[in-house]
This record gives structure tokens, C-alpha cells and sequence, in this order.
């Protein structure tokens, strides 16, 4: 049961990072602590269905159901890409406006 | 016949390799004729399509011989046909006019055909994982074309974009992991067997609905999930902002209207009503305001998103065909209008409105379509728009209110036309223009006389154009077509011009003016942004337990 109340502080932690951190690089941070905790979610319900692995020999019973897994990996390699992409913008960002901060950086764009 | 239907999402992606080799054969141009080879050859494969989605097949191909239960599916019914039809259409001419700017490389091409191929897959799927999967690769190509350019700006509209859209996404994801551990079914199929036995009277699958209404509704962009649009697509190059406000909202709408008939969660389409509402009134209201003519562009994309929400809250047949009706218009003719607005900023390398003017001489052909475009857009007859928002008008019989937002949406429009087209009748430019030689290649000028033209067909025949949409969209529902060019309508029409003349008088005035900054100056920030987005999520969670629970009878 614990795993659950963990599993929602990570997600509510994302989002109170994305919304109230002001660094561009912690946003991203938040984003992927956000997707891991649903990811961790469903890998956490589909972990319950059974006990053993789905490597099906002989003889094996009670597997886990193998979808979550499976679709999560997809979700997963998704997340990496984009993570990816949003620190190359981060660098392209940081190399004109040489701060981290969206505050500042808002600012400045808004008066060019 | 059933491999088409995959083949329509894998061309593209073939063809996006031949882009990347392009680099090492100069002067050959390979990456835009097989982009473009490529776009039509999907087109000849949805006209071989044609016959049997007439009749009303739904033709299916299961991805590597598994059937639905256990493989994924393909499905190209009437309402996906025409979809990728609309989508194949905007993307070649914006395709023609990027080749015509010269400024793109191959790398350009590459990602935009796999934003068509992630388009298409959003459309044609049949399971709701490898949505979120066709939906994040088109993400992902738009972030990149977006940003293409490389100015800090769109660099940052593009961050933007990424960041609450991959928001969205996770709860759509939130929304899957939902759907599959209460039910055990990612199929759509299945999911429609389900609900047509059991109703949809379960809270958990209503918090499962709501999860994949707000994800996609980010990428839709109706109030108040709309803040990223305006930078992204006012900051993107000039063919990417036509099919990013051409389809890209529009296929992502698209998406949130199968699931929604799909868990006959009729509840959410009230809901939606009031929110179109909202959406046409206060976009057209920031449209106004702008002086970037291609952010005015874009906020009108938001607006026109309301109208046609609208019409989709209203959830009887005829509003729904009326709702693709303008859905469709509006993809032709926003799309003609940023590629006009693309190629004044082209020719002249000026996108500040009141800076530009008296362009009608120099640029004749773009003022023409323009033109079009603006006349379409007003709802003025014979032109698309004035049939599509006829019908939304007529749908809208037993809801006053609505109708009244909606009327006062196309008044402001009418205005925010009038001022942008300030750019072609206004007085010359002050500033020294004699090196500027006002010329466009004229590939330029095939694409946007060729959209005008689709847009002047759409209008031409609103009887059989609303009778085809009845036959692929609600599947032949309609039995009575209401004639769109009744004494009321046309009287709305003149009222709705000369309020709208009346208004843009107003806005010349200085206070008007002094209002107009007001709107203008009032900003969100990221941080802001990110946390509305959250907040929707929440209320939509709240007004659907509400529902629910049966406290509000709509």
C-alpha cells in the first residue's frame, strides 16, 4: 500500500515542479519525474496480477500480466526523445539569453 | 486492398529516408520531389479507396497478422477518410510552398513527412496505445519544425509547446493505464462493445475519459488549454504554421471527438458547448488586439476551434455535420491565409501589420486569395464559411445564449479582418521599400490560387457538400437539409458586416486603440500556463463527478 502513496507524491512532485520551479533544466527534471510516476503506476497494478514472469515453459502458472511492461518500455524510450529534445532547445535558449531562469528569459523576449 | 490502408501511414516515412540522402546528391531537389511524390501517391491510394468507403465499409488491415484482440488495428471508415483526405491536401500545398522558399534543407522535409505519417496514424488507428504513439511522434516532428528556424523565439514558443503538451500526454498515458486496468481493453472496438453493453455510468472510466479529453485537448487548443498556440504557430515557419493551424488542431480535435462518441459520454459534449463558447468569444477578442499579422492568424485558429466545438456540443446530426463542415473550410482557408500572409512576409520581410500597406497593386495574386480567405473566414456568401457557420447558426436553434457568443464572435472576426487586410488597401509604407521587388516564385502563387480554388468549391454547393459529409461523418442521419441561404441568415450576415464595419471604426479611435494594448499587455507566463492546465484538469474531474453523481441535470 505504501508504494501507492509514494507512487502519487512523485506524481503530485512532478507537477509542483513543472508549475513552480523557475530553471528551464528543473522543469525537464519535473517532466520526467512526472512520466516515471505513471509509468511506475501502471508497471506498480500490472506487477500485482501475478507473481512469476511471463517466460512461459512448462509448468509456469500465475504469470504477471507482460502488456504493462511492454507498453510502458514504449512510453519510456518516448520519454527519453523528449527529454532529449527539450535540453538541446535548453542549450540553444541558454547560448542567447545566458540564464536559466524563464522568468528572465520571458522578460527579455518579450522586449526584443 | 486492406494493405492501403497501412501504406498511407508508411509512404511517408519511406519517403522521409530518401530526404536524408538527398545531402549527398546536389542539385537534384530529391527531397522535395519525393516529398511531394509522396503526398500524392497517398492521395491516388485514398481515391482507389473511394469506392468502398462510399458504401459504407469500414476497410481494417491488422498490423503484422494479429487480430484485434490481441494485434493492432488500422481502420479507415468515412470519418477517417475524409480526415486524411483534408490533411493530404493542406500538407501538399504547403509542401509546394516550402520548396518555393528555397530555404529549407532536406532535414526540413524529413521531419515533415514524419509529421504527415504521425498525422495519418493518429487518424487511421484503432487502439488507444498506439495513439498516444502516432500522437507523440507528430508532436515530436512539430517541436522540431517549429523551432526549425532557429531564432530564440520560436526556439522558446517551441519549449513551450513541449513542455505542457508533454503534460498533456502524461495524462493521457494516466488515462490508458486507467482504461486498461478497469477494463483489460486498449482496442477501440472493444471499448465500444463495452460501453454499449454497460453504459457509461462508471465514474472510473468517466476519470479515464477526462484524462484523454484534457491530453489531446492541449494540442487542440480550446480555452483554456490554448496558451501555447499563438508563439508556436505565429513563430514557426510560414508552410509549418498553415498545417500546424490547418490540421494539426484539427486532427487532434478529430481524435478527441471518436473518443468521445466512442465511451457515448454525452455529458462532455454540454460541457463542450459552453466551452466553444468561451473559446470563439475570447480568441477572436486577443485576435483583434494583435499587430503580428500571423499571431492575429493564430488566434483566430483558436476561435474558429470555438465555433466549431460548438456545433460538436450540440450533439444532434446536423450539428455535427455542420461541425466537420466548418472544420473542414477552416483548414482550407486558414491555411490560405497564413500562406498568403507567408508570402507578403516573403516578399517584403515585414510582419508588423501597421507597417505594411497598399500591397493590392504590387501583389495582385496575393491579394486575391487573401481575399478569399477573408471573405471565407467572415462568413460572407458564397464563400465556405458562410455555409458552415449558417449551419452551426441553425443548430444552434435551442440555445440563445450560445448563439449570442457566437454571433458576437463573428462580428469581432469580421473586424479583425478588416484590420488585417489594412496590409493590402492601407496607405503605402513610409519607410524606404523601393529595393524590395514584391515578386513570388511561382510555385508560391500555384498553391495559394489552387487553395482559393478549394475554397471557393467547398461554398459553391453547401447542399452536396453537406449530403457528402453526412455520408462519411454520421453515416447517413440526415433526412431533412435546412436551406443555408434563408432571408434570416442573410439579414445575420448583413447585420454581422456592418456591426463589424462599425466596430473596426471603433478600433481606429483612440480609445479603441487604448483598449486594444490593454488586451494585448495581458500575458501568461509558462509557470501559469502549466498550472491552468492542471487546474482544467482538475474542474473537468469535478464537473464530470458532478454529472455523476446527477447534482446538475443538463
Amino acid at each position: 500500500m505504501i508504494a501507492g502513496y509514494l507512487i502519487i507524491g512523485l506524481f503530485i512532485l512532478g507537477i509542483w515542479g513543472m508549475v513552480k520551479k523557475d530553471n528551464l533544466i528543473k522543469k525537464v527534471i519535473a517532466l520526467n519525474i512526472f512520466n516515471s510516476s505513471i509509468v511506475i503506476f501502471f508497471i506498480y497494478l500490472g506487477s500485482r496480477t501475478g507473481s512469476t514472469a511471463p517466460i512461459m515453459e512448462r509448468g509456469i502458472k500465475d504469470i504477471v500480466d507482460p502488456l504493462p511492461q511492454a507498453l510502458m518500455l514504449t512510453a519510456i524510450v518516448i520519454g527519453i526523445s523528449l527529454t532529449a529534445l527539450a535540453l538541446s532547445f535548453i542549450i540553444k535558449i541558454y547560448r542567447r539569453h545566458k540564464t536559466l531562469s524563464i522568468y528572465k528569459i520571458q522578460k527579455k523576449s518579450e522586449h526584443e | 486492398m486492406n494493405n492501403l490502408v497501412i501504406l498511407i501511414v508508411i509512404i511517408p516515412l519511406i519517403a522521409s529516408f530518401f530526404c536524408l540522402i538527398d545531402k549527398y546528391i546536389p542539385h537534384l531537389q530529391l527531397a522535395q520531389i519525393v516529398s511531394i511524390g509522396a503526398t500524392l501517391i497517398c492521395m491516388a491510394l485514398l481515391a482507389v479507396l473511394f469506392p468502398p468507403i462510399f458504401r459504407g465499409d469500414v476497410v481494417s488491415y491488422s498490423v503484422g497478422g494479429w487480430k484485434e484482440p490481441l494485434g493492432i488495428s488500422l481502420h479507415m471508415d468515412g470519418f477517417a477518410w475524409i480526415s486524411s483526405c483534408m490533411s493530404m491536401v493542406v500538407a501538399l500545398f504547403a509542401l509546394i510552398f516550402a520548396w518555393a522558399e528555397k530555404e529549407h534543407g532536406n532535414l526540413f522535409y524529413f521531419v515533415f513527412l514524419i509529421f504527415i505519417a504521425g498525422m495519418q496514424g493518429v487518424t487511421l488507428t484503432g487502439d488507444i496505445f498506439n495513439m498516444f504513439v502516432f500522437f507523440e511522434i507528430f508532436s515530436i516532428a512539430s517541436y522540431i519544425l517549429i523551432a526549425y528556424e532557429g531564432k530564440t523565439k520560436s526556439i522558446l514558443a517551441s519549449f513551450n509547446y513541449l513542455l505542457i503538451s508533454s503534460l498533456g500526454m502524461g495524462f493521457f498515458l494516466l488515462g490508458i493505464v486507467i482504461l486498461y486496468q478497469h477494463t483489460g481493453v486498449l482496442s477501440l472496438n472493444d471499448i465500444a462493445n463495452l460501453m454499449s453493453k454497460a453504459g457509461n455510468s462508471d465514474f472510473t472510466l468517466n476519470l479515464a475519459l477526462i484524462c484523454f479529453v484534457v491530453g489531446i485537448g492541449i494540442k487542440a487548443a480550446f480555452i483554456p488549454l490554448h496558451i501555447w498556440l499563438p508563439d508556436a504557430h505565429a513563430f514557426a515557419p510560414h508552410p509549418v504554421s498553415a498545417i500546424l493551424s490547418g490540421i494539426a488542431i484539427k486532427v487532434s480535435f478529430l481524435a478527441i471527438w471518436r473518443i468521445i462518441l466512442l465511451f457515448q459520454a454525452f455529458d462532455i459534449e454540454h460541457i463542450f458547448l459552453w466551452v466553444g463558447a468561451f473559446t470563439a468569444f475570447l480568441g477572436v477578442i486577443w485576435a483583434v488586439a494583435q499587430v503580428d499579422s500571423k499571431k492575429l492568424l493564430a488566434y483566430h485558429s483558436i476561435s474558429q476551434i470555438g465555433f466549431i466545438v460548438v456545433s460538436f456540443g450540440v450533439g444532434r446530426p446536423l450539428a455535427l455535420d455542420a461541425s466537420y463542415y466548418h472544420l473542414l473550410n477552416h483548414a482550407f482557408f486558414k491555411s490560405l491565409l497564413f500562406l498568403c500572409i507567408g508570402s507578403v512576409i516573403y516578399a517584403t520581410g515585414q510582419r508588423h501589420i501597421h507597417k505594411l500597406g497598399a500591397l493590392r497593386k504590387k501583389m495582385p495574386t496575393v491579394f486575391f486569395s487573401f481575399l478569399v480567405g477573408m471573405l471565407a473566414i467572415c462568413g460572407i456568401p458564397p464563400f465556405d464559411g458562410y455555409a458552415s457557420k449558417a449551419l452551426i447558426s441553425i443548430s444552434l436553434n435551442k440555445h440563445p445564449v450560445v448563439y449570442f457568443f457566437i454571433f458576437l464572435s463573428s462580428i469581432i472576426t469580421v473586424t479583425s479582418f478588416l484590420k488585417l487586410s489594412g496590409i493590402f488597401t492601407g496607405k503605402p509604407n513610409k519607410e524606404k521599400t523601393s529595393f524590395i521587388s514584391y515578386k513570388i516564385p511561382a510555385k508560391m502563387r500555384l498553391s495559394l490560387v489552387a487553395l482559393s480554388i478549394i475554397c471557393l468549391a467547398t461554398g459553391i454547393a453547401p447542399h452536396f457538400w453537406i449530403r457528402t459529409l453526412d455520408t462519411f461523418v454520421t453515416g447517413r442521419k440526415l433526412d431533412i437539409i435546412p436551406t443555408v441561404y434563408s432571408l434570416h441568415q442573410l439579414v445575420a450576415t448583413l447585420l454581422m458586416v456592418g456591426l463589424g464595419f462599425a466596430l473596426y471604426l471603433f478600433i481606429r479611435s483612440s480609445p479603441g486603440k487604448k483598449t486594444l494594448r490593454f488586451i494585448r499587455g495581458f500575458r501568461l507566463g509558462l509557470n501559469n500556463s502549466i498550472l491552468l492546465v492542471v487546474v482544467t484538469f482538475l474542474i473537468f474531474i469535478l464537473l464530470s463527478w458532478i454529472v455523476a453523481k446527477g447534482f446538475v441535470q443538463f
